[in-house]
């Protein structure tokens, strides 16, 4: 014995949930965020353009104030110079002669710079 | 689901010692600095200029728009110099001082 | 020895040396302005003395660095800087002060002390006719309407503070 369909058919079957579709169309969504995100690019760039001009304004700022700063560091280092020939100076009149051509031995081959000693002799500045 | 109000004490105490701790630090700093935000993200030429304008002022952070130097700032400058030493770059803890200048019957370390 | 030296700082010493130049090198009044002024200045001082700068850069670098050689014209920069100093303290005093203490405020960043800039800029303009201008580009960021990156608004405040003080104290002999 064999179970069969109903007269007049089956009822239809609901395949189909009934819900309502929410939002808007996918497409809305698509180009949304593609326009917001196109926004936010071309403010970053920007934004970066013009982080470079404020570098830029203050690389100049500093490039008009170095002549004035090296004069200024210049004119202390000719200072310092100066004040330590006249001390070798006053060393030397109290040196014999052998100290004095040991002393007046080159250390560089080298004339074209300016060598401001770095080590002087002596004892530690606190037990003078 | 409402939370009573005991739960959320703990929360209320540590915001507020955080907050006092921070905005305490901040305030000191700011008095500090004479009034003015702290300096950040210093290259070598802010370092150097903040050096002068401490021996222009005599104090840090001071600033003054005189177009004309004192004359004591010519001969101002301090460089700090290292003279060579063999125990440079080495710590003798007191101890040790003691140690090496019974032994050794050297105690000079500098 | 002290006895801080046993610890810290044994291996170094103050470098000083009080001696002035000596007497044959011309003596020449150093820049007093400090940091925060030079750099609200260094656009004016650009523009006036190019010509000094640009004379003792190349005899530096003719003279292989020289710091013997271009005294002379470090002297000329430095006279022509103070001169500039002295010009904007004498006739943009409160406008100079105001951009160079938002300056002091704002990590010395130029963008952020924009309004007063513009204060400042215009009283230099009326009154020493030098304009701040960066050479190689088509916009000048400090002519920038509305920045990206404009800081806080406490210049803003301040300027718009200064400027109605300002115009206070125009007003108030006109109504006496």
């Amino acid at each position: 014995m064999q179970d069969l369909p109903p007269i007049g058919g089956y009822e239809p079957v609901q395949w189909k949930r009934n819900l309502p579709s929410r939002g808007f169309r996918p497409s809305i969504y698509f180009w949304g965020i593609t326009g917001l995100m196109a926004f936010g690019f071309y403010r970053y760039y920007q934004g970066v353009n013009e982080q470079r001009e404020l570098l830029r304004e203050r690389q100049w700022a500093r490039f008009y104030l170095e002549p004035l700063l090296v004069a200024e560091e210049d004119r202390n280092l000719a200072r310092r110079y100066f004040s330590e020939k006249a001390r070798q100076d006053l060393v030397r009149e109290s040196m014999s002669e052998e100290t004095k051509a040991k002393f007046d031995e080159e250390i560089y081959n080298d004339k074209s710079k300016l060598r401001f000693p770095k080590y002087t002799a002596g004892v530690h500045p606190s037990e003078r | 689901m409402p939370v009573p109000f005991e739960g959320l004490l703990p929360y209320a105490i540590m915001t507020a010692f955080f907050g006092l701790a921070g905005h305490g630090v901040g305030f000191v700093r700011y008095w500090d600095n004479g009034w003015k935000k702290d300096r950040f993200d210093l290259d070598q030429w802010d370092e150097r200029m903040m050096n002068r304008d401490f021996l222009l002022t005599g104090v840090r952070r001071g600033q003054s728009s005189d177009p004309i130097a004192p004359e004591s700032f010519k001969t101002a400058e301090v460089k700090l110099q290292k003279y060579y030493s063999p125990y440079s770059e080495q710590y003798f803890s007191f101890r040790e001082r003691l140690y090496r200048g019974y032994v050794t019957g050297n105690w000079d370390f500098s | 020895m002290v006895l801080g030296d046993l610890f810290t700082s044994r291996h170094q010493w103050e470098n000083v040396d009080k001696n002035p130049l000596p007497s044959d090198v011309p003596d020449v009044d150093e820049v007093g302005a400090t940091s925060a002024p030079l750099v609200s200045a260094a656009f004016y001082i650009g523009a006036k003395c190019k010509p000094y700068n640009d004379d003792f850069m190349l005899c530096k670098d003719e003279n292989n660095g020289g710091s013997i050689e271009c005294l002379k014209e470090g002297r000329r920069v430095t006279r022509c800087a103070i001169d500039v100093l002295r010009d904007i303290n004498k006739y943009c005093f409160d406008e100079f002060k105001l951009h160079y203490e938002c300056l002091e405020q704002e990590n010395h960043r130029l963008g952020h002390c924009r309004s007063s800039e513009g204060v400042l800029s215009k009283c230099i303009f009326n009154n020493l006719k030098l304009e701040k201008k960066i050479p190689g580009v088509e916009t000048q960021i400090h002519l920038n309407e509305n920045p990206i990156y404009q800081g806080t608004s406490k210049d803003k405040k301040k300027t718009a503070e200064f400027l109605r003080a300002r115009e206070a104290a125009a007003a108030a002999p006109a109504t006496n």
